[in-house]
């Protein structure tokens, strides 16, 4: 069941409802307009082949109104292989090159449309809202040259196919878009999940495992995050 | 003549054995009480009490019978024995007379002794001065309580007044203190008392009844004198898990009538048809449905409204006829078919249900079902821990103190709801010929002398309501949910509010006739 939240004082003007002949009016259970919304989540990128990216965030938003409040994140985390990676260049010489991503700082713009409630067969309800974010920010990826600049024997030594750069971490301007939703616990608490989709722009150089070979532009990468925690109102 | 003697020499061996086994067993009874066996010293206390020879011995034995049994649990058994003590009077020869007051007051405060009880304790002729600290609370408020309910108002005021504030039975006082001032008009004293008692057990669980009763008594007065936005603050307060929020949802209707709040009074009254509350006894609702729609010239909607209301109450009136037919001078057994109600096993009257529904939710019952409760609780201790009191003789008088005790509140309670299923039978019948009359009215098209008749106000109906009995606060934030047809959310229960404008010109005639 979904519910459209009007402020008081339209209560007049308010011609959302008109066509109802019995409505429910009553102050809005959960309340965001003019608190801060300070929380944690757990990321995970789930359109990654060949590593596991997992990152920790903390974030904070601003809600103007029960409609509209805008956000700033950071995230920090790590990346694990998956025994594929080590397969495709083992068995059939592949070279993947792979996109780290190791932190991320972005600010977005979050529209609330829904508002609404389920009712469990207990009869206990829980409060949610829905939400669209859009925004930017930069992404620290880490470049591990090992994973397309060195192909890795079987007995543990090393071949080195071209000159390896050393590893490093670099910024990049991304975008966002994502969908979310918040189930309220409490008139101060609410567990949270977004999927998010980041578009990040880097350089083409420093995915290039010689330097000096003269390899420039802008290239894209895709991040889509699934992020699952908890915040608190204030 | 030695037949004689022998048989007076018997009857003196007797009486000797009898006066030596009483001296015995009050010696024997006190050591065990100064041990803590409790149970033992009640049987011997019990034992001397009634074969003892000096009446200080009697009065020491029961006193400590009764102290014996409300040390065990047994608070009903011991407050037998300390009326005994209290009805006797303040005598010389009665010296327990002050504490055993005290002592019924404290079990009165953890389960009712219930009112038949308490008429009896107080019908001893005692000098007030008599009274100790501890107890006056519990006797003035009682005799208060006594004379209220005979209506004499006066002697009850003075009464009440007489408890100490300190005392707990001063919330109580003060509560009837305010009903006795607003039957005599004075409205600012009865609404100073009510606050007074709400502010006193502000957040006490144990008297949460006693708050909602002053939260819906101020209501009223603020509805009697015309102060409706007042009121509906009032109704407001009392909780949706609360007994008493359907009430308070029912008279806020008449409040929302009385400022032209019109679209709240449907609203109100959309909750009280709901589903949920099938079994609720509103009749009324309908009739004051009926004539909202009248005030909105919505004539069609009106007359739904009273035939809704005799669809729905026809079997009711004639089941009702045949339930106070049937129970006319058995209140034991209306009391036990409110029981069987209460507990689900009642396959009769089934169309009256709203009425017995009512009536099992009424003070009468729920007092007579704690004191049938507790009492069967002590029986059936004494079938297992009493064993030892069965030679004694107390387990016996004990047995039928307890059967007695829950007699006199099942037939007392029983008496109570009778009268009260009578009176909404009355209540029933009328508003069955007011609704046919209304309908008459409607038929023949004589709306406007029925509007007429509505005497409404619009002094404060610039106020705006929102649902839940609440008053629309700037700034707030507001959520609206659409109400579908028949899709009841436990949740959206009393925050409806219609949509409906007037249909009525400025001349109050009616756009679509």
């Amino acid at each position: 069941m979904l519910a459209v939240t009007i402020p008081a004082g339209s209560l007049i003007a308010d011609d959302e409802f008109d066509d109802y002949e019995v409505r429910v009016i009553r102050p809005k259970y959960f309340q965001k307009s003019g608190r801060f919304e300070l929380g944690a989540q757990f990321n995970a990128i789930m359109n990654q082949t060949f590593i596991y990216t997992y990152l920790v965030s903390g974030l904070m938003t601003y809600h103007f109104n029960e409609a509209f409040g805008i956000e700033a994140s950071g995230a920090y985390g790590f990346s694990i292989d998956k025994s594929d990676k080590e397969t495709l260049f083992d068995q059939f010489d592949i070279r993947t090159q792979i996109v780290r991503t190791e932190y991320a700082m972005e600010a977005a713009l979050q529209w609330t449309p829904i508002y609404g409630k389920w009712q469990l067969p207990s009869g206990q309800l829980i409060y949610f809202d829905t939400f669209l974010a859009f925004g930017g920010g930069l992404t620290g990826v880490y470049w591990d040259y090992k994973d397309f600049c060195v192909r890795v024997s079987k007995d543990g030594s090393s071949q080195n196919l071209t000159k390896v750069p050393a590893n490093k971490t670099s910024t990049y301007p991304d975008v966002l878009v994502g969908l979310g939703q918040r189930y309220f616990v409490s008139k101060d608490v609410s567990v949270k999940w977004d999927i998010r989709h980041h578009t990040i722009f880097y350089d083409s150089a420093d995915a290039a495992c010689d330097p000096t070979a003269g390899v420039s532009g802008g290239d894209t990468h895709y991040n889509v995050t699934l992020q699952v925690g908890a915040s608190k109102f204030f | 003549m030695k037949r004689l003697l022998r048989k007076i020499c018997l009857v003196a061996l007797v009486l000797g054995l009898f006066s030596e086994s009483a001296l015995a067993n009050y010696g024997e009874a006190l050591n065990y009480y100064r041990a803590n066996r409790l149970y033992e010293a009640a049987g011997l206390f019990f034992q001397a009490k009634e074969l003892a020879q000096t009446t200080a011995e009697k009065r020491a034995a029961e006193w400590y019978l009764a102290d014996c049994l409300q040390r065990i649990g047994f608070l009903y058994s011991a407050s037998k024995y300390y009326t005994l003590i209290v009805r006797r009077g303040y005598e010389s020869n009665n010296p327990y007379f002050r504490r055993a007051l005290e002592e019924l007051g404290r079990i009165n405060n953890s389960v009712s002794l219930g009112q038949s009880q308490i008429v009896e304790l107080f019908k001893a002729n005692v000098d007030p001065s008599a009274i100790p600290g501890a107890a006056r609370g519990f006797y003035f408020y009682y005799l208060g309580v006594e004379q209220y309910s005979q209506g004499k108002f006066k002697a009850a005021r003075n009464y009440f007044d007489k408890v100490p504030p300190g005392s707990s039975y001063a919330s109580g006082a003060e509560f009837h203190l305010g009903v006795i001032a607003n039957l005599a008009g004075r409205h600012s004293e009865a609404i100073t008392n009510f606050k007074r008692v709400r502010e006193r057990i502000a957040g006490d669980e144990n008297r949460q009844l006693l708050w909602e009763m002053a939260t819906m008594n101020l209501a009223r007065v603020h509805y009697e004198i015309r102060r409706f936005p007042e009121a509906l603050s009032y109704y407001g307060e009392i909780p949706r898990d609360s007994d008493n929020w359907l009430d308070a949802l029912w008279e806020a209707s008449w409040a929302y009538f009385m400022i032209q709040k019109h679209n709240n009074t449907l609203g109100v009254i959309h909750t009280l048809h709901s589903p949920f509350f099938d079994n609720r006894f509103y009749p009324e609702s309908y009739i004051l449905q009926s004539i909202t729609f009248l005030r909105l010239c919505r004539y069609e909607e009106a007359k739904g409204s009273l035939k809704d209301f005799q669809k729905r109450y026809k079997d009711t009136l004639s089941s009702a006829r045949e339930l106070v037919r049937s129970f006319n001078n058995d209140s034991d057994g209306f009391f036990r078919l409110i029981y069987d109600y209460r507990t689900g096993t009642l396959n009769r009257f089934q169309k009256a249900s709203e009425i017995l529904d009512r009536v099992s939710r009424s003070d009468a019952y729920r007092e007579a079902a704690d004191t049938i409760r507790f009492a069967t609780i002590e029986l059936n201790q004494l079938g297992s821990k009493g064993r030892a009191w069965s030679s004694s003789g107390l387990q016996s008088e004990l047995k039928d103190f307890l059967n007695a005790k829950k007699k006199a509140a099942a037939e007392d309670a029983g008496t109570r709801m009778y009268k009260a299923a009578d009176g909404y039978y009355d209540y029933l019948k009328d508003l069955d010929n007011q609704s046919g009359l209304v309908l008459s009215e409607i038929l023949l098209e004589n709306i406007n002398k029925l509007r007429k008749q509505i005497n409404v106000e619009s002094a404060a109906s610039r106020k705006q309501f929102i649902g839940g009995l609440q008053e629309l606060k700037l700034g707030e934030t507001l959520e609206y949910w659409p109400f579908l047809p028949n899709e009841y959310w436990e949740d959206e229960l009393g925050y409806y509010v219609y949509n409906l404008a007037s249909r009525c010109d400025e001349g109050g005639k009616s756009n679509d006739k």
